[in-house]
């Protein structure tokens, strides 16, 4: 007990990493996710071309070998330009923003399909609807396709958070002091792995829980709303 | 070529899908108060002709005049020919209402929503206003009880009525009916062509895509019968029922098909 009140501060710091990395990702996610929405939806052939490639890319290459590239071949890339444009010094990329730009790349492909999928289960008609009675295209937007595509996208954004919230983990690598990373030194130090492993398990399970919770709640309002 | 006594008129229109030409030059002409019927077999370009009027489909040929003024049109990269502004082809949609076969209706507002977001958004009426013309338009198609509902709630009969709301709040100088009763169960016709003939006795410039020959024969001042792309008959349906075949062949043979 007495290595848990040593050790356990140390694991919990790591809570505010964990929690900031995964919104800020969650928050790049979504932007590629309708960027990616738009490129894969529309009329021209070059952009559903970049779209489509963005989501075979990602979805076709390990997450853990898409943050260390980022990570070490980003550096290397980022110097290297500078170097050779005489634009900028050395920059040092922080663990933080490879993290966080790796997992909103990852998780914006798949919000890519969440979104377009939620895009394409909408009825043509009712934007044809939109379009005779002389909406504009935000007017449209705003009033006929993101109140719908909202309660149609939730499920499947639901399971996308929870899985990007998991996969943060894999920023320990990078050196990233998030929960994982300081339960896997507390349990070094103190020589009792198994303890804060389990520590940092139920600290996962309880972040997980409490969101699914809370994305049900909306979902709920929302489902309440379209019926 | 136009005269100054034609609400709404469309000349030469022109419309293919890839190398299928559906329509090959169209013109049709409604005056105020005129109710007319468009007839023809499916994959006749009815329907296509009837989008193109208020460009939910773009031409590859032709006009559009409301009142006799033109409405701007400028042909896009894909050949086709949209409208120049977007401004005014708003102004032109508030003016020219359309009503669809599926309704239409955005699954997520009430039925007073649906009406009332138009008037709201487009038309820019003050939210009390906007209801009270929403609700005296409900009311006119027999639903001031059912305001509240969402769609999902209502027969079919009854969306297409609040869709036939929807577009009558609007104010609007010619309503575009696209197959209108086509999507509904046989026993829910009869309370939408009844809102439609009412509207047509008020003197609304209608013009109306239809299966339905009762509604063609009674209801409207002129018929006009599409095949194939092109305007095989017109004329008034006192004209053009009585002796068919002496007007055309094809005419015939689709009355003598649709009687049975």
């Amino acid at each position: 007990m007495a290595v848990l009140l040593e050790y356990g501060p140390l694991v919990l710091s790591g809570l505010e990493t964990t929690v900031l990395l995964s919104l800020v990702s969650l928050l790049i996610a979504i932007l590629l996710g309708i960027l990616g929405a738009v490129a894969k939806l529309s009329r021209h052939a070059v952009l559903r071309g970049v779209g489509e490639g963005y989501t075979a890319l990602v979805r076709g290459i390990p997450d853990l070998v898409l943050m260390l590239i980022i990570f070490f071949g980003g550096q290397t890339a980022v110097n290297e330009l500078g170097f050779r444009t005489g634009l900028w010094d050395y920059v040092e990329i922080s663990a933080f923003w490879a993290g966080a730009g790796t997992i909103g790349l990852i998780f914006g492909a798949y919000m890519t399909e969440t979104f377009r999928g939620a895009y394409r289960a909408l009825s043509v008609g009712q934007l044809e609807a939109a379009q005779a009675v002389g909406f504009s295209r935000l007017q449209t937007f705003n009033h006929v396709i993101l109140p719908q595509i909202i309660p149609l996208a939730l499920p499947s954004f639901t399971n996308n958070w929870l899985v990007l919230l998991k996969t943060t983990a894999l920023v320990s690598i990078i050196g990233l002091q998030d929960v994982m990373y300081n339960a896997n030194q507390a349990g070094r130090s103190s020589q009792e792995p198994f303890l804060f492993l389990i520590l940092a398990f139920f600290i996962y399970l309880t972040l997980t829980l409490v969101s699914d919770a809370g994305l049900k709640l909306l979902a709920r309002r929302y489902g309440a709303e379209t019926r | 070529m136009s005269t100054a006594a034609n609400k709404l008129e469309a000349r030469n229109i022109h419309k293919s899908f890839g190398n299928m030409e559906v329509l090959k030059g169209v013109s049709l002409s409604a005056k105020s108060h005129e109710v007319i019927s468009i007839l023809g077999s499916s994959g006749s370009g009815k329907s296509t002709f009837l989008r193109c009027m208020n460009l939910l489909e773009n031409p590859d040929e032709g006009e559009i005049a409301l009142d006799g003024v033109a409405l701007a049109l400028a042909r896009r990269k894909d050949g086709k020919l949209y409208a120049a502004d977007q401004a005014s082809l708003v102004a032109y949609r508030t003016r020219v209402a359309m009503v669809f076969q599926s309704f239409n209706l955005w699954s997520h507002m009430t039925a007073l929503e649906n009406v009332t977001k138009p008037l709201t958004l487009v038309l820019r009426k003050p939210a009390a206003e906007a209801r009270e013309i929403a609700e005296a338009a409900l009311s006119q198609v027999g639903l001031a009880a059912q305001k509240d509902q969402m769609p999902a709630r209502l027969s079919g009969g009854q969306k297409q009525r609040v869709a036939i709301a929807r577009a009558l709040a609007m104010s609007p100088e010619v309503i575009l009916f696209d197959e209108p009763t086509s999507a509904l169960d046989p026993e829910l016709v009869g309370e939408v062509l009844a809102v439609m003939r009412g509207l047509a006795e008020q003197g609304r410039t209608m013009i109306v895509v239809t299966h339905e020959m009762d509604f063609a024969r009674e209801v409207s001042s002129k018929v006009v019968f599409l095949e194939h792309g092109q305007i095989e008959v017109e004329g008034s349906p006192a004209e053009i029922f009585a002796k068919p075949a002496e007007h055309s062949a094809r005419w015939a043979e689709f009355i003598s098909r649709t009687r049975n």
